[in-house]
């Protein structure tokens, strides 16, 4: 049994206005516990739709979603329950601190849970290690951090939940090449530390290839591509035409192909590295 | 507007020696800026780089009198920007595009928001026609100048915004980190059209941005870290030093990196590539030679 | 979803009403609706009614759309009218449904309450009418323009006017907001939708705070960016669009005035006995 399945989903915003979308068109997949995933796609291909259909804060019009084999709108319970072991950070989540102190903020999701202080004590400062927030900073006003650590006690904030499986929404966007980094390795922290399954919405091919295990291409609401980054990079072509980027590594290789070289596939610095070297000394022709 | 192509001589921004701190306490000072002296020439496209926290947006304020310094000066064509008579004036040479799209529109429709500025200028309701009219065919969003804002993608909105700065007829527009919050496409679009603005238009251009790949069209780049410059040259002369930027917290662009990699396997390959197709026109070079 | 919400909103268009002055636009509004409380019977009622009717063919806004901004009022419909069949015992007695009590539907109540309900739909329908067919900035224009007689008072119409303009711009922006802040809320299990009073009201904080402190950062971020753009209070701006009173105009006040005249002059004078009748307001 998959951990989570979804199974013919669709979905629409604005029915009866001249500004209806179909975000969503009969869209399955399913992803089995301890993967990370990354989704693709661009603005209005569907992503965020599916997202917040998997904690069960969209109820789809169609199709249904399954989390460890039960329907998770099948009644308020399961809706409650869905909440809890998915964790959905959005898009920008230092938009959506309101705690007196950051410890009150990361708190709020735990407390919502029914937890008692003393779990959540140790929950609060369990997370802090996770997204490197220092314990000082717990008693200042989340609104007094900087822009980096705003962030940080925010997807502390999903993260104290101890969800099984943490969905974030361009974790990245608006963050600096450091920025970047520091938030990337928290996930990985996380996934190491509590072996949760992770689903990443990224607009970055780069992040995609380096952190997930497949990666699922969603294109005007459709399912386009779903599998191994090799897989999902070898249509290229495809995924240019659809407006998305390719890693820059992946998009070097294929024009060296169009050259009449047989080098290796590649999407990752070292692996175009290692694949051109062994083009230059003459091993591949 | 003329078509000017080369980059003139003439100074069109000039820092002098210029510190800024948005703090009013004067014991253990934090400054912004420090210390800052650099000319932007007219016609030319400056990518200023530097990571989160450096300063750089700072400079954008500086540069059309919503900051004045705390002590320096800076100069738009000869005006001295901490003199509050020369502020409009001041402000119709040089146009700021911020990074938020969404809290620098003003009006609800596109066509609207972009008369807003030579509204302000009390400009004739014709003159406006014609200058709303040509800054939106300059972005490429003609044909939805009677769309809702709010109803249009980031990069879209963003493009909106800068036909607003367009059609005051700046000399210089300056872009702090207009992309930060676009997706790849928006991105994309967006400094397509920078770049258009500078080469076809002749507007000179200061691009703020912790982006490398959007720094490759510039003529100039300018490093800020910590308040202060750490390098200006061309990109070339820049992305080849990968220590100084890595010190300022900047990623090297992709084919650096690739470059750096296999410099690592003691490969030799030349130095200052800056494109993918410059890439495998050396690599494509380096293989017939073993063969 | 908060989203699917259409009263308010603007819908391009090149139709007569579409490029109607804005300022003749809301006085022709205003009339409008003066007249239409003047209305006493079924025949000047329907006149008006027609009117509408005529007014929403010929901007060629989608009929759907119309009844979009009905349903919303739907509510407030079936309430006065409920009221009217309720207290009002003029006319005959039609149906008693309980011997012991006073209560019966008369002839008056249900008049009244149809009258009611055409008076309150005729009303929706030109003043959503007006918002369909005019831009907010032209909405705005127009107000700041027909206000600036109250300039002699030192009221600084223009600011309010630019108050206005932003606030309708920023209206969208912050339901969007609203909507991901509750969402996102909710997926950290804020009870926002389940749970006591006293529960929803404390989660309600948790969406409260984040959206008035990026109401108050957008101000900020907006009012440097409009001074970027040379904006001053006191500065005397030109308009993209200027305002010219045409012959559409003058049309359209002549064709209303006949209405208004034909609905009147009905009004006092009585031909049928099924349409003399006075709602007990």
């Amino acid at each position: 049994m998959s951990l989570i399945e979804v199974r013919n989903v669709s979905f629409g915003y604005g029915h009866k206005t001249p500004f209806e979308v179909q975000a969503l068109k009969n869209v399955s997949l399913s992803v089995e516990k301890g993967e990370c995933v990354s989704v693709i796609g661009h603005t209005g291909s569907g992503k965020s739709t599916l997202m917040q259909m998997l904690n069960a804060l969209i109820k789809p019009e169609s199709g249904e979603i399954l989390l460890e084999g039960k329907n998770i709108n099948a009644d308020k319970k399961s809706v409650a329950a869905a909440r809890f072991k998915v964790g959905l950070c959005f898009q920008y989540p230092e938009y959506q601190l309101f705690g007196e102190t950051c410890f009150e903020d990361i708190a709020f999701g735990p407390k919502n849970m029914g937890l008692s202080e003393e779990e959540i004590k140790k929950r609060v400062l369990l997370v802090c290690e996770f997204v490197g927030l220092s314990k000082d900073k717990l008693k200042e006003s989340p609104f007094d951090l900087s822009g980096g650590q705003k962030r940080r006690c925010a997807i502390a904030g999903v993260m104290a939940m101890l969800p099984e499986v943490l969905i974030l929404d361009e974790p990245t966007a608006g963050l600096d090449p450091a920025g970047r980094l520091a938030v990337l390795d928290m996930i990985k922290n996380y996934r190491d530390k509590t072996g949760a399954t992770v689903i990443l919405v990224t607009h970055s091919m780069e992040i995609a290839a380096s952190m997930s295990n497949r990666i699922l291409v969603l294109n005007k609401g459709e399912r386009a591509f779903f599998g191994t980054p090799e897989e999902i990079f070898s249509h290229s072509d495809e995924l240019i035409a659809m407006g998305l980027n390719v890693p820059s590594f992946a998009k070097i290789i294929s024009a060296l192909k169009k050259e009449g070289f047989a080098v290796e596939d590649a999407y990752t610095v070292e692996a175009a590295a290692e694949s051109i070297k062994k083009l230059l000394k003459g091993e591949v022709l | 507007m003329d078509k000017i192509n080369a980059m003139t001589h003439e100074t069109l921004i000039e820092f002098s020696n210029v510190s800024f701190s948005y703090d009013e306490d004067e014991e253990n000072i934090k400054y912004a800026v420090k210390d800052l002296s650099f000319t932007v020439k007219k016609g030319e496209f400056l990518a200023v780089l530097g990571k989160n926290g450096s300063g750089k947006s700072t400079i954008a304020k500086l540069a059309n009198s919503i900051c004045v310094p705390s002590s320096g000066k800076v100069f738009v064509k000869g005006l001295d920007t901490s003199n509050s008579e020369n502020e409009i004036e001041v402000r119709k040479k040089v146009g700021v595009v911020f990074q938020n799209p969404d809290n620098q529109i003003v009006a609800s429709i596109v066509e609207e928001d972009v008369a807003f500025g030579p509204e302000n200028l009390a400009i004739d309701p014709k003159e406006i026609r014609t200058r709303v009219d040509d800054a939106l065919n300059a972005v490429g969003m003609y044909d939805r100048r009677f769309s809702e804002t709010h109803r249009l993608s980031g990069g879209q909105k963003q493009r909106v915004a800068i036909a607003g700065i367009i059609a005051m007829r700046p000399e210089c527009i300056v872009l702090d980190e207009p992309t930060a919050m676009l997706d790849p496409k928006g991105r994309a679009d967006v400094i397509k059209t920078i770049t258009a603005l500078n080469k076809d238009f002749g507007v000179t251009v200061v691009l703020i941005t912790h982006f490398m790949e959007e720094a490759i069209n510039a003529d100039r780049v300018m490093v800020v870290n910590d308040g202060r410059i750490f390098a200006v040259g061309t990109p070339r002369e820049i992305f080849i030093k990968n220590d100084l930027l890595k010190g300022c917290g900047l990623e090297l662009p992709d084919t650096a990196k690739l470059c750096e990699e296999l410099k690592k396997s003691g490969i030799s390959i030349k130095d200052d590539i800056l494109t993918e197709e410059e890439f495998v026109r050396e690599i494509v070079k380096l293989a017939k030679k073993t063969e | 979803m908060i989203k699917d919400i259409t009263i308010g909103q603007f819908f391009p268009g090149n139709s007569f009403i579409h490029k109607l002055d804005a300022r003749a636009k809301i006085v022709l509004t205003l009339l409008y609706i003066i007249a239409l409380f003047m209305c006493k019977n079924f025949f000047s009622l329907l006149l008006m009614l027609g009117f509408s009717a005529v007014c929403v063919f010929i901007s060629k806004i989608s009929p759907k759309l119309i009844w979009k901004s009905l349903r919303a009022i739907i509510f407030i419909v079936l309430f006065t009218s409920a009221l009217q069949i309720i207290y009002n015992d003029n006319g005959e007695i039609l149906w008693k449904p309980f011997e012991s009590r006073d209560f019966a539907v008369t002839t008056g109540g249900v008049f009244s309450a149809v009258f009611l309900a055409v008076r309150i739909i005729a009303l929706i329908l030109l003043s959503s009418l007006l918002t369909y067919t005019t831009s907010p900035t032209m909405l705005t224009d127009a107000i700041e323009r027909l206000l600036s007689p109250l300039k002699i008072f030192k009221v600084k119409v223009h600011a309010l006017a630019m108050m206005m303009t932003i606030a309708l711009r920023f209206i969208p922006t912050l339901i969007t907001e609203i909507d991901i802040i509750m969402s996102a809320q909710k997926a950290r299990g804020a009870k926002l939708d389940s749970g006591s009073i006293p529960e929803r009201m404390k989660a309600m904080i948790s969406v409260f705070i984040p959206l008035f402190v990026s109401a108050f950062r957008r101000a900020a971020e907006l009012a440097v960016a409009m001074e970027c753009r040379c904006y001053t209070d006191s500065a005397s701006r030109t308009s993209l669009k200027v305002m010219r009173m045409g012959i559409r105009d003058y049309i359209s006040f002549a064709v209303l005035g006949a209405v208004i005249f034909g609905a009147v002059f009905t009004s006092f004078y009585k031909f049928s006995s099924m349409f003399i009748f006075e709602p007990v307001m």
